[in-house]
């Protein structure tokens, strides 16, 4: 939930939506065509430094933010790295399974490390967009891009309601450990059970009661809503299309598509 | 004060579970006047703004907006629901956006303008609601006081005639109130008439300058707030308690301190100002 709060108070926040979509566009890009690990990296790097230094996230949280992306990724590298084969040469290491080995080679490591770098890179260009901008001033532009509003409609409801939605849950969770709903094992069980059905008896009521709301300033169908107009800043815009061009001149500079590489 | 803007002629309502919420309701809304429904929970208050915007059809019995019967289809409604403004108690069930400045511009956008001027009318209510400096900050980090004033602004951005809160300052604390009275305060004054509910007899006394009994789904009193606080009777049969001004007040002229014929005070002020000077009092400890 603390990302959502730093889109709303970070430095970058009267920079325009689309300008921060195109930078995070081109930093998901350069990491994913450019040449590993340099192109990755560089951008892992750029984006890192505009989030902290620029928007002003406390190096500590986005670090950890890193940390608990990387964390998946790790996870999920073994399966690249690792070679299952009938011969054991050419292994960094290995062990014999049977009639097989399975292995560590040059080539797969290599390419475990090349796929985290673009991982990491890619992430920071989403972390950059997560952290700077409001979902709703995302929603907002999606909605320019022609998106069906019907489908806006529902992001932008679930999202305002997810927060009203956790409130009632953490109040009712309170009530229910006051009264020694959570002592034990199996109490535990049937409180969350009482908790998730009163959820949903709730949300209902909820819903009902918006709806009325709704209609009381004229609802006929569609939530459509003006979002306040942002001045063009072009301090602003010439700085994120120099960071846009840094981040594609990195990508040419280091020799473009890097696929050759990664399988040599 | 001219004509009735809002009434109920003998309205009966049942919820679909048969619940009777209102038995025969009879009540005028004059224009440019400052109206407090009291009455406990589950006197109907609800319900009776819910048909004066029309959000609810009367069993029996009409509703009449400006001396017109309220009608039904699409477009009668929406014109109705321009002119009469409705601002809920829960805060949370009315604010449906995550943007402030997106939530008040619902109902305006809902109006057919253009976004220019939908801008424009979404900072003016957020001005009149000293909520400017909330236009950037999302729904849910607003504490309650703060989303009741975007509540009020959301509505007001459609620049109705009369505007209606139910239990205006219900959850808020001491100062908060004070602060949303004084804004409905400043609303009847520049764009008329202001409808609230509530169970504060204090505030509805000091307040409003017409006052409406509600008790199970009926009209048992209605007048202006001295008429109505002064007959104890009313009081006993509605479960209301008397305003402290009033029942201070009452004391006072009960044990000769202030003469039965001055005026009743209407607030804190005024009657310090009946209290005799000290000389003309008991004699107090201090000399």
């Amino acid at each position: 939930m603390h990302i959502d709060r730093y889109a709303y108070c970070n430095r970058l926040r009267r920079i325009h939506p689309a300008e921060k979509v195109c930078l995070a566009g081109t930093a998901l890009l350069v990491s994913l065509v450019g040449a590993p690990p340099v192109a990755p990296l560089l951008v892992l790097a750029v984006m890192a430094g505009v989030t902290v230094l620029w928007a002003g996230i406390p190096w500590r949280y986005y670090l950890r933010l890193v940390a608990v992306g990387s964390g998946f990724l790790v996870l999920g590298l073994p399966a690249v790295a690792l070679k299952v084969g009938p011969e054991g040469e050419g292994l960094l290491w290995g062990v014999r399974v049977g009639a097989l080995f399975l292995g560590l080679d040059r080539a797969g490591v290599w390419q475990a490390l090349y796929l985290l770098a673009r991982c990491l890179g890619a992430l920071s260009g989403l972390y950059f967009l997560a952290l700077t901008t409001p979902v709703t001033e995302i929603l907002h532009l999606l909605r320019r891009l022609g998106l069906p509003g019907l489908l806006l409609e529902l992001m932008g409801l679930v999202y305002r309601y997810l927060f009203v939605l956790l409130e009632t849950a953490g109040s009712v969770y309170v009530s229910q450990t006051a009264r020694g709903g959570y002592a034990s094992y199996g109490r535990a069980l049937r409180s969350l059970g009482l908790l998730v059905s009163v959820l949903f008896v709730r949300a209902h009521h909820r819903a009902l009661m918006l709806f009325t709301a709704l209609s009381a300033r004229g609802y006929t169908g569609s939530l459509d809503v003006v979002g306040p107009a942002h001045r063009p800043s072009w301090k602003y815009r010439l700085a994120v299309g120099c960071l846009a061009l840094g981040l594609l001149a990195s990508w040419v500079l280091t020799g473009g598509g890097g696929h050759v590489r990664a399988h040599p | 004060m001219s004509g009735p803007i809002l009434e109920a002629l003998d309205v009966h309502y049942t919820y679909p579970d048969g619940t009777r919420a209102l038995r025969g309701v009879t009540l005028r809304v004059p224009e440019g006047s400052k109206v407090a429904v009291l009455g406990p929970n589950g006197a109907g208050k609800t319900t009776l703004f819910l048909h004066f915007n029309g959000i609810l059809r009367p069993r029996s019995g009409t509703v009449r907006f400006a001396g017109r019967e309220i009608r039904y289809d699409r477009r009668s409604l929406g014109e109705l629901r321009r002119q009469v403004g409705m601002v809920f108690q829960d805060p949370d069930s009315q604010l449906f956006c995550a943007s402030v400045f997106e939530e008040v511009s619902f109902g305006p956008v809902n109006l057919g303008l253009t976004p220019e001027e939908v801008r424009r009318r979404v900072r003016e209510a957020l001005r009149a609601t000293d909520a400017e400096d909330l236009a950037d900050r999302p729904t849910h980090y607003l504490s309650y006081g703060q989303k009741k004033r975007v509540c009020v602004a959301g509505v007001l951005a459609m620049g109705p005639r009369v505007l209606i809160c139910d239990e205006p300052t219900a959850g808020l604390d001491p100062r908060q109130s004070a602060g949303l009275m004084e804004l409905l305060d400043r609303i009847a004054c520049r764009s008329g008439t202001v409808l609230i509910a509530t169970q504060d007899v204090d505030l509805a006394y000091s307040w409003a300058d017409r006052v409406v009994v509600l008790k199970d789904g009926q009209v048992v009193g209605e007048g202006n707030p001295t008429e109505i606080f002064l007959d104890e009777d009313l009081l006993r049969r509605a479960d209301l308690a008397a305003p402290w001004v009033v029942a201070v007040y009452r004391e006072l002229v009960g044990r000769g301190l202030v003469r039965p014929d001055a005026p009743v005070p209407r607030n804190r002020e005024q009657l310090f100002g009946l209290l005799p000077a000290a000389g003309a009092a008991a004699p107090r400890s201090e000399v």
